[in-house]
């Protein structure tokens, strides 16, 4: 289930030319990639899409993951043709953050379309293939924004079922032609495994894409990362990532199940300064593998608020790393917390300053009234487990 | 502002208008009560 929102404008909205994946690749390799002397085999790939993410007024981060230590190039410009660059930025690939890379590109113009190419380079200087990606920028102005949220990825070993299409929900968000996505968190499940098959109450058969990191629980660097991988296999999510920046949260399932900083750790417990090395293991692959800006001094720090234009300021929180850990496991929850401290305090600090007609909270948790009688639902008002 | 449910074939399931106070200050007002 994905969920658009449009402000409404008098200025008429924009038409973008969305195209499949495929087609906008072999646009941008006229220019960019010249003829090669070695074997495709040879040369970098882009093992996991281009994603673009965190789109202000004028910056955005580009995200891609290489299939060997490379150094990824990404050119942009106002113009599909890219004729004209605008802005040139690379950074290294290494086995350290399994080949991801993430670049921010600032002194972006605002309100515009801006299309990037993103290449990886070997060691030894060889380019490999070219894919090409799109976001727009924030506006300067009070013009129309439209913008799809959703969550909860391959959840309960529904996996990639290629006879059904896919993850469809993406195609049908990129047919909304959104300026941007709010992934509210459970973008993988890590404590569910994915089966080759599942079966259906009608009787029919789900049949799984299946991979060795994603069928079973994760506990190690490599089966997290593995979990964003498996979701990267589908079309339908690449397509998406490449032509919509997302502005990504986490919640519980990126861990494991309705996770607390204390209370959470596998056999390998937790570090000197008291955190789990298990939450640690699943934040850094979460970092590597989103589109995600970083804090500089808050390293791993996922609540932010993104100024999208005089109209829009979006505020994304964590209900997660800083939770009371006794949260949902006791009776009296009179001096219990979500957001912590620090967070509480950013969050109020900002809401006022706010000055955008609409604030936008974006919470990976439900917010509900406080009722007396709740059951029917997970939120903070009901405390159940996040679904 | 325009809030639209959609399911996967991309139909409209709810849809709801809200209209814009900026002179509530909300953020203000939302701020006291968290």
């Amino acid at each position: 289930m994905a969920i658009a929102i449009r402000a409404k404008q008098d200025v008429t909205r924009r038409y973008l030319l969305v195209r499949s994946a495929s087609s906008v690749a072999l646009a941008g390799l006229g220019s960019l990639a010249g003829p090669y002397l070695s074997r495709a085999a040879d040369r970098p790939r882009i093992a996991s899409g281009i994603a673009s993410g965190d789109v202000s007024a004028g910056s955005a981060v580009v995200w891609a993951r290489a299939d060997r230590p490379a150094r990824m190039q990404v050119e942009c410009s106002t113009l599909e043709s890219f004729k004209t660059i605008l802005r040139v930025a690379s950074a290294d690939a290494l086995p350290e953050h399994d080949f991801t890379s993430k670049v921010l590109l600032e002194g972006l113009p605002p309100g515009q379309d801006i299309f990037y190419r993103v290449r990886f380079e070997d060691i030894g200087g060889i380019p490999g293939e070219t894919q090409v990606g799109h976001f727009r920028t924030a506006p300067a102005d009070k013009n129309s924004i439209s913008f799809v949220w959703s969550g909860d990825s391959a959840g309960q070993g529904w996996g990639i079922d290629p006879a059904r299409g896919g993850m469809r929900t993406y195609k049908t968000m990129l047919e909304n032609r959104p300026d941007f996505f709010i992934h509210s968190g459970d973008h993988i499940y890590a404590d569910c495994p994915i089966p080759t098959e599942l079966k259906l109450p009608d009787g029919r058969t789900w049949r799984n894409i299946v991979t060795e990191d994603k069928s079973t629980v994760a506990h190690s660097l490599t089966q997290f990362r593995g979990n964003y991988k498996y979701n990267l296999l589908d079309a339908n999510l690449r397509a998406f990532n490449a032509e919509v920046p997302m502005f990504a949260q986490w919640d519980d399932h990126e861990v494991t199940n309705d996770w607390s900083p204390i209370g959470t750790a596998d056999e390998t417990g937790y570090a000197e300064d008291g955190t789990s090395r298990l939450v640690a293991r699943a934040r850094r692959a979460f970092f590597e593998f989103m589109p995600i800006r970083s804090i500089p001094g808050q390293e791993g720090r996922v609540y932010r608020k993104i100024g999208y234009g005089p109209l829009l300021d979006v505020f994304l929180i964590d209900m997660r790393s800083y939770r009371d850990s006794t949260w949902n496991k006791r009776d009296d929850r009179s001096d219990t917390f979500i957001l912590g401290p620090m967070q509480l305090a950013w969050l109020k600090r900002e809401l006022a300053a706010s000055d955008a007609t609409w604030k936008v909270i974006a919470a990976d948790l439900p917010i509900g009234l406080v009722r007396g009688c709740s059951s029917s639902a997970a939120s903070i008002s009901t405390a159940g487990p996040a679904p | 502002m325009t809030v639209t449910l959609k399911d996967v074939h991309n139909r409209d399931l709810w849809s709801v208008e809200i209209a814009p106070q900026p002179d509530a200050r909300p953020g203000r007002l939302l701020a006291q009560h968290i």
